[in-house]
């Protein structure tokens, strides 16, 4: 090739940039390959290459008005105006004396197809009260946030870097937003901007730990930007709602590789006027999550996805003055997917148990997050939780999966 | 050992000029004023809720980073140059212009601190502009992040609604709809005033008692919403003192405070004794006798605990300089708030006349949150709500932009309001921010729309490629950016579109888009996100 006059050197020495540009992403995922790549690369690893979606529940879910032990007198005497009655839970075949609240009909049906396991009255030794606290001991997958490595990553990313360590392998959707506008917005017509912003990224190192810390993101915003976006674009939900279900689903279509999604619903902090929030906050996560379930089986995904619900901590047994529920301890983690055994699984709540000013808790959460990752992920959890000063049961007392 | 710590900073001002200050001796915190109870001096070493956190053991521990100079609160030499200066208004305005950096170098750090604590009033139109927009509290607010002529109070209003995080989603009934305003206005006449005042109007806020249930907290059966978040969130930090039956207690301690819907006014508090429980409550059984606490006396109870001081000192220095701030540092800035009977401006001064403030690690160190990014961007750029679309539509869109980059006032993600720093650096508000950031206000004294032409070379010569260097420098230099070559032909390929549109950028049609987003991508130049 040649170049015939001076005002090209502007140019060369962008196309010289952009060459070097090329190279450093094709050694991070070459475009045609990656899907073969990141699929095979689990099984590779010794993984089953299934999905896992985690969804959090933000802010304390009251179990109690999820699953409630409707016949129960100490259950109804606590509350005297929270507790469900007969007419508004869904009972269980299996276990008449329990019900899923009206509100969950479609956890109900998944219940009764043998898709849905609950794990009750689960928590981690010494409870903390603090949503703050308590979120991250479940984020981090610690009972002891202070001091040691793995108290500032999360266990689902400590997981990724153990067995699948590649950049698609755990999204979080609030961190991705909506995948189909993921990306640096130019408005231009050359797309100039858009161009130069991942340049600059890799051009600089930064000063302070804070500047380089912003010209990573950038430049995985830049790397990872276009592939997601270009993969969900086309994506159709079987439904209208557009939360965070809707979003993990247009993820999980793309075909990146990705093992975990993460998603959080939020607002269950329910202190006050407790039944017109839940009323609210249950028929939107049942709708949601049906239309997740839809989502997956259109795409031909749902048999191998598992969704687990957890939050930071159940509510108070006994309803306070508002009418709500204050911070309590032990609560219920949830499991959906055709791969689970179907059922009630820990301790059914006992009117002993009710009597307490909080459920006590029969199972550590990192029991049930570690037969997930061996029974449903293939891989070994022991890395994952056993660290340094940090014990746990890791016994469940049944089989999560079928 | 008890002294006055005032004297302490002036004595150490002189010591300082002639280089090198003799570290202090940490000060032992006065005795509790007004303390209810029988509060015991520091906190005990074998107490596992307040030794061993991240402060107190990093504390020893400095070398390298965060020591020196980055740990000293004695005041700063005064005169500034002028990187400092421009610093210190980013710091404590949001941005500056170069006009407002020369002022400050001129004046040097101890008046311009003097001027940015002195309450100007607002211009009327400001003040009509805000009012227009009625029980609209995000866009009534922005017009003063935006204009007002203090923005250190803007600043702190800031600092203490990311503490006391309140929501304007509770007052969802019409007979509410003034209440966010009425909180906003609570906040930030507070802001830089007497810390236990602030308390006890904060408790008696009705969106507050709103959104932690402050009001709907029968005595028979209490809601510890409002106790809880009182200390683990706005008082003492998590799992600081307090323990679960202190939060029962205090709950207890927190009845009696009702909301009044009387006929067309507004909703106000009133304490009414008989809905409040009057038995013995025991919190800080190790500090404190039980006793009738109300509402008052358990914020007087909690301010005599010295972790309470401590705790705004912290997050104060954090706020403004860095957080790694020592615990002498801590201890130091603590001294000073009690001493000065809880007052926020001298501890606010002192921490903005410190030579931490001026230390290589305070620099480059935080990052913006959305707003303040737009705001200190509009700041630094001279950018006015002067036309009817900047009052109006594009104001309109220009919020619910920064409400999509994570940060919609008066609209916290939760109780803990909005987690800082590396925190903002979720891939999609980074994406909303730079939409933000394209919402573009008037400029200069001549409000010339679409672009600050008050900074830019004359658009005649705007086709020739030295010209468009210009172009480049006049933002950058606003910014106080230095370029390397590679970024300064980056920029350039940004403006003329890879030298495929040179010629358009003497067209008015395509000017603006052009050089529009070769600023929107300097603003999300590392040094102008962070600062």
């Amino acid at each position: 090739m040649s170049y015939d006059c001076n005002e090209n050197r502007a140019l060369s020495r962008r196309a010289f940039l952009q060459r070097g540009v090329g190279s450093v992403a094709a050694l991070g995922f070459a475009d045609p390959l990656l899907h073969l790549v990141a699929s095979t690369y689990a099984q590779s690893a010794g993984g089953t290459g299934n999905l896992l979606v985690l969804c959090q529940l933000a802010g304390g879910l009251d179990v109690l008005s999820f699953l409630a032990p409707y016949q129960n007198s100490v259950y109804r005497s606590r509350r005297p105006n929270l507790a469900l009655t007969e007419d508004e839970v869904l009972t269980l075949s299996d276990h008449p004396d329990m019900g899923i609240n009206t509100l969950f009909p479609f956890f109900h049906s998944l219940y009764e197809q043998g898709e849905l396991a609950v794990v009750q009255q689960v928590a981690y030794p010494d409870g903390n009260g603090s949503h703050f606290e308590s979120q991250e001991i479940y984020e981090y997958g610690v009972r002891s946030l202070s001091g040691g490595a793995g108290r500032t990553v999360k266990w689902y990313e400590r997981l990724r870097k153990q067995y699948f360590d590649e950049p698609y392998g755990v999204l979080d959707v609030k961190t991705i937003g909506d995948p189909r506008r993921y990306g640096y917005p130019d408005r231009t017509h050359w797309q100039a901007a858009q161009e130069a912003f991942g340049r600059l990224a890799r051009l600089k190192r930064g000063e302070t730990a804070a500047q380089r810390a912003v010209l990573d993101r950038y430049d995985k915003i830049d790397r990872t930007g276009a592939r997601i976006r270009e993969r969900t674009e086309a994506f159709e939900s079987t439904g209208e709602a557009n939360g965070a279900f809707f979003r993990a689903a247009a993820l999980a279509s793309a075909g990146l590789g990705t093992q975990i999604i993460k998603l959080l619903y939020g607002g269950y902090d329910t202190h006050a006027a407790q039944r017109s929030a839940n009323e609210r906050l249950f028929s939107t996560l049942d709708s949601h999550f049906e239309q997740f379930v839809n989502d997956m089986k259109a795409l031909g995904m749902w048999e191998r996805t598992c969704v687990v619900f957890y939050s930071e901590f159940g509510r108070r047994n006994a309803e306070n003055g508002s009418p709500g529920t204050d911070h309590g301890y032990g609560g219920h983690m949830i499991l959906a997917g055709p791969g689970v055994n179907g059922g009630l699984h820990g301790q059914t709540v006992s009117s002993a148990d009710l009597r307490e000013d909080n459920l006590p808790y029969y199972v550590d959460f990192r029991a049930v997050f570690s037969h997930t990752i061996q029974d449903w992920l293939g891989f070994n959890p022991k890395p994952i939780f056993n660290l340094d000063g940090e014990t746990f049961d890791a016994n469940v007392g049944s089989s999560l999966f079928a | 050992m008890v002294r006055l710590f005032g004297s302490l900073v002036v004595s150490c001002v002189c010591v300082c000029l002639l280089g090198g200050c003799p570290s202090a001796d940490v000060p032992t915190l006065v005795p509790e004023p007004g303390g209810t109870g029988d509060p015991i001096a520091g906190g005990s070493v074998d107490d596992p809720n307040v030794a061993d956190t991240d402060d107190g053991v990093v504390a020893d521990d400095f070398s390298g980073e965060f020591s020196g100079d980055a740990q000293k609160i004695t005041v700063y030499r005064n005169k500034l140059t002028h990187e400092e200066a421009y610093h210190l208004l980013r710091r404590t305005s949001f941005g500056a212009t170069e006009k407002q950096v020369q002022d400050a170098v001129a004046r040097g750090l101890a008046k311009t601190i003097d001027l940015l604590l002195t309450e100007q009033p607002e211009k009327d139109w400001v003040n009509e502009l805000a009012a227009s927009y009625e029980d609209d509290v995000t866009k009534r607010w922005m017009v003063y992040l935006l204009e007002s002529r203090n923005p250190l109070y803007e600043r702190m209003a800031m600092f203490w609604h990311d503490r006391f995080a309140t929501s304007k989603r509770v007052a969802s009934g019409w007979r509410e709809r003034s209440l966010p305003v009425q909180h906003y206005e609570m906040i930030r006449a507070n802001a830089l005033g007497n810390y236990r005042d602030f308390l006890v109007e904060l408790t008696l806020d009705p969106l507050m008692l709103l959104w932690l249930n402050g009001s709907d907290s029968p005595k028979e059966n209490p809601n510890e919403n409002y106790a809880r978040e009182f200390w683990e969130l706005f008082t003492l930090g998590r799992d600081v003192l307090y323990t679960e039956n202190d939060i029962r207690e205090g709950a207890l301690a927190f009845t009696g405070i009702i909301l009044l819907y009387e006929s067309d006014e507004d909703p106000r508090p009133v304490f009414d004794i008989y809905h409040h429980d009057t038995s013995a409550k025991t919190i800080f059984p190790d500090r404190a006798d039980p006793a009738d606490y109300d509402f008052e006396s358990v914020i007087d109870l909690t301010l005599a605990q010295p972790e309470a001081a401590e705790y705004v000192a912290r997050n104060l220095f954090s706020f403004f300089v860095h957080d790694h701030p020592s615990q002498e540092v801590v201890d130091e800035l603590a001294y000073v708030f009690v001493a000065n009977g809880y007052e926020i401006e001298p501890l606010v001064r002192t921490i903005l006349t410190s030579q931490a403030l001026f230390s290589s690690e305070a620099r480059g160190n935080q990052i913006t949150s959305p707003v303040e990014h737009y705001v200190g961007v509009a700041r630094t750029l001279d950018m006015h709500m002067a036309s009817e679309d900047s009052r109006g539509w594009y104001f309109h869109r220009l919020l619910e932009e920064l409400g999509d980059a994570g940060q919609e006032l008066l609209n916290p993600p939760s109780v803990a309001g909005w987690d800082e720093d590396v925190a903002w650096l979720e891939d999609q508000w980074l994406m909303q921010r730079i939409e933000a950031l394209g919402y573009t206000m008037e400029y200069g004294s001549e409000r010339t729309e679409d672009l600050p032409y008050h900074l830019l070379p004359p658009t005649s010569g705007w086709d020739r490629r030295e010209v468009r260097k210009e172009i480049v420098y006049a933002i950058a230099d606003a910014f106080h950016l230095e370029l390397s070559e590679e970024e300064e032909d980056i920029y350039i390929e940004v403006l003329d579109q890879n030298g495929h549109l040179a010629f358009h950028l003497l067209n008015s049609d395509y000017q603006p888009r052009h050089v529009q987003e070769m600023i929107r991508l300097m603003l999300m130049d590392e040094r102008v996100i962070t600062r």
